[in-house]
């Protein structure tokens, strides 16, 4: 039963063992040359801008709509992402958008911006998925109220080998529900980077110990755990993308565990900002 | 295909999203430069070592100091890995056009003087993941600023076949006042070449480099020459817009990436790249 061929590909279809769930996403935030995760938009699924007790790891697992929802499948089976269809439609047209689709493991929510203590994180929920940490990234969002400057933090975690490691890092003025990922050791703007600079040897992100602030940028924000699955570009406005993975990107179809949180961030150039709305599709097999 | 998506099902994979970030020197067209040197993910790496003593360098460890290297998911053998995918992007509109070359660094000779004419003995011999060293190329990379005389590169190494004394076929101009990062070798100049050095005619490969010298002291500065086996290109053509890459199907070439390899990349930029430009991508692997 396992896919493991093109055949078991086809095989997952023609039995009935998938599933295309369609999204749509309102309006965003205005943005432009900044990485904007899409579950801040409300839609279908809902939107999720981060809420939970502060500065506490709060999982994300899949629970009807609340993110890119597939259903349940027998025990020993594994689902993976078979395609993807994304259009956009920005308010006037700036560029493609790069695209990066991941399963948010969860969150730290409302870190304060305005205070120059350390701030503990709690973390006695646990990575729900890719549990070692390995590959998973460690990304600055500002939420709920804006910064009002440009920022610098140390951020202390572990990392997927178990070992604590301590990065400074600017977090850049990028905006409301966008990411702030800094990868320099001075505040500054950054727009490029999806998770932060990480230590010596690391390969990904277990937990979030603790975070302090050394130049305040006021705001809120949440530190998010994700696993990226796959990238694409989409085209001019209103054309849809398609990416059948089992068949394009070197057949790399991204397995999607159990509860798995999918979402994705997308990135547009030019100068002026635009809201951007999404529809589309994501197609699940299993076997 | 069928045993492609096989490997991928049955997790013989690996991915890794990398970010680098230039330093507080604009880059300058048509030359390239040495990312490993830069901050972000993985971290910097600025050749330590014993002056002109081999020091290799590896996934595990990098180059024993830091560890640079992309990750690609340790060792398969008996198993074979490949690089699957690769994307890349830049904020910078003087990011591109720009390519980013993937290499697995096998190690380097650190700590040339670039303020002398003296022959400069390398010593060490090198081990090197790629087989007689077939396919290794090298390139010589500022680790500290040169001074502003110019001044032209001659090297004497062992080929491929083990044939030694073999040296450069032409003359290599250095840069003056080159800055740190910069492939020294490469630009628009006369006589510039890069990234790599060229070789003596019918060489494809190096085993090991027994010396260099300068045809002038550049007034200061010093390098490190590091022998690199070439593993895939991408191009970066539009700000902010992410390039894809599928070496399955749209360039179908699967570049093998050896156990231990430290991977890196090399830039060419196209345009006067701005200081603190930020780069990222991600790298998808796979083996069996």
């Amino acid at each position: 039963m396992a896919i493991r061929t093109l055949r078991d590909v086809y095989a997952a279809f023609e039995e009935g063992r998938w599933h295309t769930q369609y999204i749509y996403k309102t309006a965003s935030v205005a943005y432009t040359a900044q990485w904007a995760p899409a579950h801040f938009q409300a839609g279908k699924p809902l939107g999720n801008p981060l809420l939970g007790d502060p500065l506490t790891f709060t999982p994300c697992i899949l629970d009807r709509n609340n993110a890119i929802w597939f259903p349940d499948i027998p025990e020993g089976q594994e689902r993976y992402l078979a395609s993807v269809t994304l259009r956009h439609r920005q308010s006037g047209f700036n560029s493609y958008p790069s695209i990066v689709i991941y399963d948010l493991l969860g969150y730290y929510s409302q870190i304060d911006g305005d205070n120059d203590e350390v701030q503990e994180f709690d973390n006695t929920e646990s990575l729900p998925r890719y549990t070692s940490g390995e590959g998973v990234q460690l990304v600055m969002i500002n939420h709920l109220s804006p910064a009002a400057a440009h920022g610098l933090a140390i951020i202390n975690y572990t990392n997927s080998d178990g070992i604590d490691q301590q990065v400074t890092v600017n977090v850049p003025m990028n905006g409301l529900n966008l990411v702030c990922s800094g990868v320099r050791t001075g505040a500054a703007a950054e727009t490029g980077p999806i998770g932060i600079r990480l230590g010596p040897g690391a390969r990904g992100v277990r937990k979030v110990n603790w975070i302090k602030f050394t130049t305040l940028p006021s705001g809120l924000f949440a530190i998010c755990l994700i696993k990226v699955l796959a990238t694409l570009v989409a085209g001019d406005n209103n054309v849809t993308v398609e990416r059948e993975f089992y068949s394009k990107a070197g057949c790399y179809m991204p397995r999607i565990y159990d509860g798995a949180f999918l979402t994705w961030m997308s990135r547009i150039g030019g100068s002026t900002g635009r809201t951007v709305t999404w529809y589309g599709d994501f197609t699940f097999i299993w076997g | 295909m069928d045993q492609m998506i096989n490997a991928i099902t049955s997790g013989q994979t690996y991915e890794f999203v990398w970010n680098k970030i230039t330093g507080g020197t604009a880059y300058s067209a048509g030359r390239w430069y040495d990312f490993t040197l830069l901050n972000g993910t993985p971290v910097a790496n600025n050749y330590p070592g014993t002056a002109l003593q081999w020091r290799p360098c590896n996934e595990a460890t990098g180059n024993g100091t830091q560890t640079f290297g992309i990750p690609h998911g340790g060792d398969v053998s008996p198993l074979l890995k490949h690089v699957l995918n690769m994307s890349a992007w830049t904020t910078s509109s003087t990011g591109v056009p720009g390519c980013l070359w993937l290499v697995d660094i096998e190690g380097y000779y650190p700590g040339i003087n670039m303020n002398t004419t003296a022959v400069q003995n390398l010593s060490g011999t090198p081990t090197l993941r790629a087989p007689n060293g077939l396919g290794v190329r090298m390139f010589l990379v500022i680790t500290a600023t040169a001074g502003s005389t110019a001044h032209n590169l001659s090297y004497s190494y062992t080929n491929q076949n083990g044939v030694s004394g073999r040296t450069n076929p032409v003359t290599v101009a250095c840069t003056a006042s080159a800055i740190v990062g910069h492939i020294t070798h490469s630009g628009t100049a006369s006589n510039n070449y890069g990234p790599f050095l060229p070789l003596a005619n019918g060489d494809t490969g190096i085993r090991s480099v027994q010396s260099v010298q300068l045809s002038a002291a550049s007034g200061g500065g010093t390098a490190a020459l590091v022998l690199c086996v070439p593993i895939a290109k991408i191009t970066l053509s539009v700000q902010s817009l992410m390039t894809e890459k599928d070496l399955l199907n749209q360039i179908p070439s699967l570049p093998r990436v050896r156990d231990g390899a430290c991977l890196g990349f090399l830039y060419g930029s196209g345009a006067a790249t701005a200081a603190s430009s930020t780069f990222a991508g991600t790298l998808q692997f796979v083996w069996g």
